[in-house]
């Protein structure tokens, strides 16, 4: 699913230049002395019912581009277009005022990490999973009793798990209640922020399966935030991999893991084991750590790790190279390669 | 076992260590054997709870006592059952002979000491070095771990390095006694990929180096694929399989080993389903009668509830053993 290549449609979501800082402050008048550029000028489209994914290292700013995306913080910058139907004007998320953006979240919802920290303990699940059809008016009573008793089978839950409590319920189980939150409103858009990475690996497949049914069922689009490469390559239509706020390279999967070409993206491929004993490894190990996103290097920001850095690298910052039609890349030192391959 | 040559130097018989929790019984461990060979490592995988965690501290003799305690079982360190030894015995194995790290390095560590003293303490205590010679190692060992400027590194407190120097540091304090044995429990675990193929290179570096062995316990079946020898699959308190890795991923035997490949979706092709183990790894306070995975597997049947299944040899030569009553039909999955 690639729809969002043709120019013809509109994408779900199409964010442009967000940006989001969070401002280092010292002493005790709070002297703003600096900026963390979590997420510094990043922009990318989700198509409907497509899986974009978003894939980095711890710091990299992925976690922090989809809670802006859906202002569970507020952007610094930039200019999030939403469009609900093909056709319909689109909408800057980033505009709306805090009412109506409550009252759009029917549209746009998430899935956390942690099925221990993201469902209150006191409250029932008939209680979580239907608090946002109460608050926006959808149902109550007997009816709300039914959808709630729908959307808990929906996810492979019993009807009956409605009256218990998280505590009663393993890590696959309270994920599945997590799922069937985001579900309640009739969503399109659905950010699942790590949303398997706490799982075992047999409760992983069931989770990502279910995933995968809901988008046929619903028609959803994801944005999918990972750092386990070997789920996203299975769920994604099409990734962008972060490094230090920004986009270093994105693509559709195929792109990605078969023709990568900036050099942190090919280094983080080549890191992930792969269930083959005895294959050979051409890893690129990378030197040292990610640098502190207070002070980024100057110019490409991976060059401190990069195999293949030359002197200018240290000087602008790369802009986007086209290598097609899906398929883009920030690095100096890509159309060179090209040209020699 | 047949392996040309090499000796075990640790064999873990019929352990069972189990912990009391509000006048019930949990049996963390119940019945688990593995042997580890010289100079090899040993990869445990399963999921949570099914009891990798446990056997490896109670081979350290770090099970909490109470609530729990080593029911039945020998842990024989070269020949030398650990689970007789006194805790003064212990002390002089523990870190000298068998040094363990941890999936948070961050809660190993004393975040009020350096990183320097907190070696230096471990190779004064149990190699009786004067306090310059111990400095002097701790910088060798963090240059050997691979940690850039030592010399201004040792005198750094654990919060400000980064989550993969301190799992460096760690290791460091590790070998810094030259152990035969290192327990690596998740090393990796809280680590970004980049860093964890790091620390993964780093340990078996310094396994070719030392020639020690490693037990290295994760749930990630793709880590034990490209750095372990033999493998030990673990479910419900018990090892259901154990073979050579190549042999295990070639050819593997048990329906739950089946399951976990057939739910990676490293080996599924794009578009596939992903198959499933239905259910959830059942409770250590209730097994299930008989085979504990009866109650998951597609082709149990009531004999599997009747009795326990042994862990048998597959072939002569014994180097790949299965615990199923039903290998006939799993061999069909």
């Amino acid at each position: 699913m690639s729809a969002t290549t043709s120019t013809a449609e509109e994408p779900l979501i199409r964010l442009t230049g967000l940006k989001k800082y969070f401002p280092v402050e010292k002493g005790v008048f709070r002297r703003h002395v600096g900026d963390v550029k979590a997420v510094d000028d990043v922009s990318f489209q989700v198509g409907r019912q497509e899986t974009l994914s978003l894939v980095g290292e711890s710091g990299c700013g992925k976690t922090t581009a989809g809670r802006s995306l859906l202002r569970l913080i507020e952007p610094t910058a930039g200019e999030a277009l939403y469009c609900a139907e093909p056709g319909a004007a689109p909408i800057d998320l980033f505009e709306l005022s805090t009412k109506d953006m409550r009252r759009r979240r029917r549209d746009l919802q998430i899935i956390f990490q942690d099925p221990f920290a993201s469902l209150n303990p006191r409250m029932s699940v008939s209680h979580i999973v239907g608090e946002a059809l109460r608050v926006h008016g959808i149902a109550r009573g007997d009816e709300l009793d039914g959808r709630v008793a729908d959307l808990l089978q929906r996810v492979g839950l019993r009807a009956e798990a409605r009256n218990r409590f998280p505590h009663e319920f393993s890590g696959g189980q309270r994920q599945r209640i997590g799922i069937a939150r985001a579900l309640a409103l009739g969503p399109k858009f659905i950010v699942c922020d790590e949303a398997v990475s706490a799982l075992d690996v047999s409760i992983q497949a069931q989770i990502i399966n279910l995933l995968k049914d809901l988008q046929e069922e619903y028609h959803l689009s994801y944005l999918f935030i990972a750092h386990d490469l070997s789920v996203v390559k299975y769920l994604s239509d099409r990734i962008a991999v972060m490094y230090l706020g920004r986009i270093v390279e994105s693509g559709t999967t195929h792109d990605i893991f078969e023709r990568a070409s900036h050099p942190y993206t090919r280094a983080l491929l080549s890191s992930v084991p792969r269930p083959e004993p005895g294959r050979k490894r051409d890893r690129i190990v990378l030197q040292g750590d990610v640098p502190s996103p207070i002070s980024p290097p100057s110019g490409c920001h991976f060059r401190t790790r990069c195999p293949v850095a030359e002197e200018r690298c240290s000087e602008v910052y790369p802009t986007h190279v086209r290598l097609s039609a899906t398929h883009s890349a920030a690095c100096h030192l890509i159309e060179s390669e090209t040209t020699q391959a | 076992m047949s392996e040309a040559n090499r000796k075990a130097l640790l064999e873990v018989d019929g352990l069972r260590t189990y912990f009391r929790s509000e006048g019930e019984i949990a049996r963390a461990v119940d019945g688990v054997s593995y042997t580890i060979l010289e100079g090899e490592t040993l990869g445990v995988v399963g999921e949570s709870g099914c009891g990798k965690s446990v056997t490896s501290l109670s081979i350290m003799r770090l099970i909490p006592d109470p609530p729990g305690w080593i029911e039945a079982g020998e842990i024989r360190f070269r020949g030398r059952n650990l689970v007789a030894c006194s805790e003064q015995e212990m002390r002089q194995i523990r870190g000298n002979e068998i040094a363990m790290i941890f999936q948070e390095p961050m809660t190993a560590l004393n975040p009020v000491f350096t990183v320097g003293s907190q070696i230096i303490e471990a190779v004064r205590e149990h190699q009786g070095l004067d306090p310059d010679a111990a400095r002097a190692r701790a910088i060798e060992m963090l240059e050997l771990v691979g940690i850039p400027i030592p010399e201004a590194r040792v005198d750094e407190y654990p919060h400000q390095l980064s989550g993969g120097m301190r799992q460096r540091v760690m290791i460091a304090m590790a070998m810094s006694c030259d152990p035969d044995l290192l327990i690596a429990d998740e090393p990796t675990t809280a680590l970004d990929v980049t860093v964890q193929a790091q620390i993964l290179d780093l340990i078996a570096e310094l396994q070719e180096r030392t020639g020690m062995s490693v037990l290295l316990i994760t749930h990630d079946l793709a880590v034990v694929a490209e750095n372990a020898h033999h493998v030990a699959v673990m479910y419900a308190g018990k090892v259901v399989e154990y073979a050579p890795v190549e042999e295990l991923f070639a050819r593997p035997r048990h329906p739950y080993t089946i399951g976990l490949f057939r739910s990676l979706p490293d080996l599924a092709k794009p578009g596939e389903r992903l198959a499933t183990i239905p259910g959830i790894v059942p409770s250590a306070f209730a097994f299930p009668s008989g085979c504990r995975y009866r109650t998951r597997c597609p082709i149990a049947r009531d004999e599997c509830a009747a009795a326990e299944p042994p862990l048998a040899a597959l072939d002569q030569d014994g180097v790949h053993t299965v615990a199923c009553h039903l290998l006939e039909e799993a061999a069909k999955l």
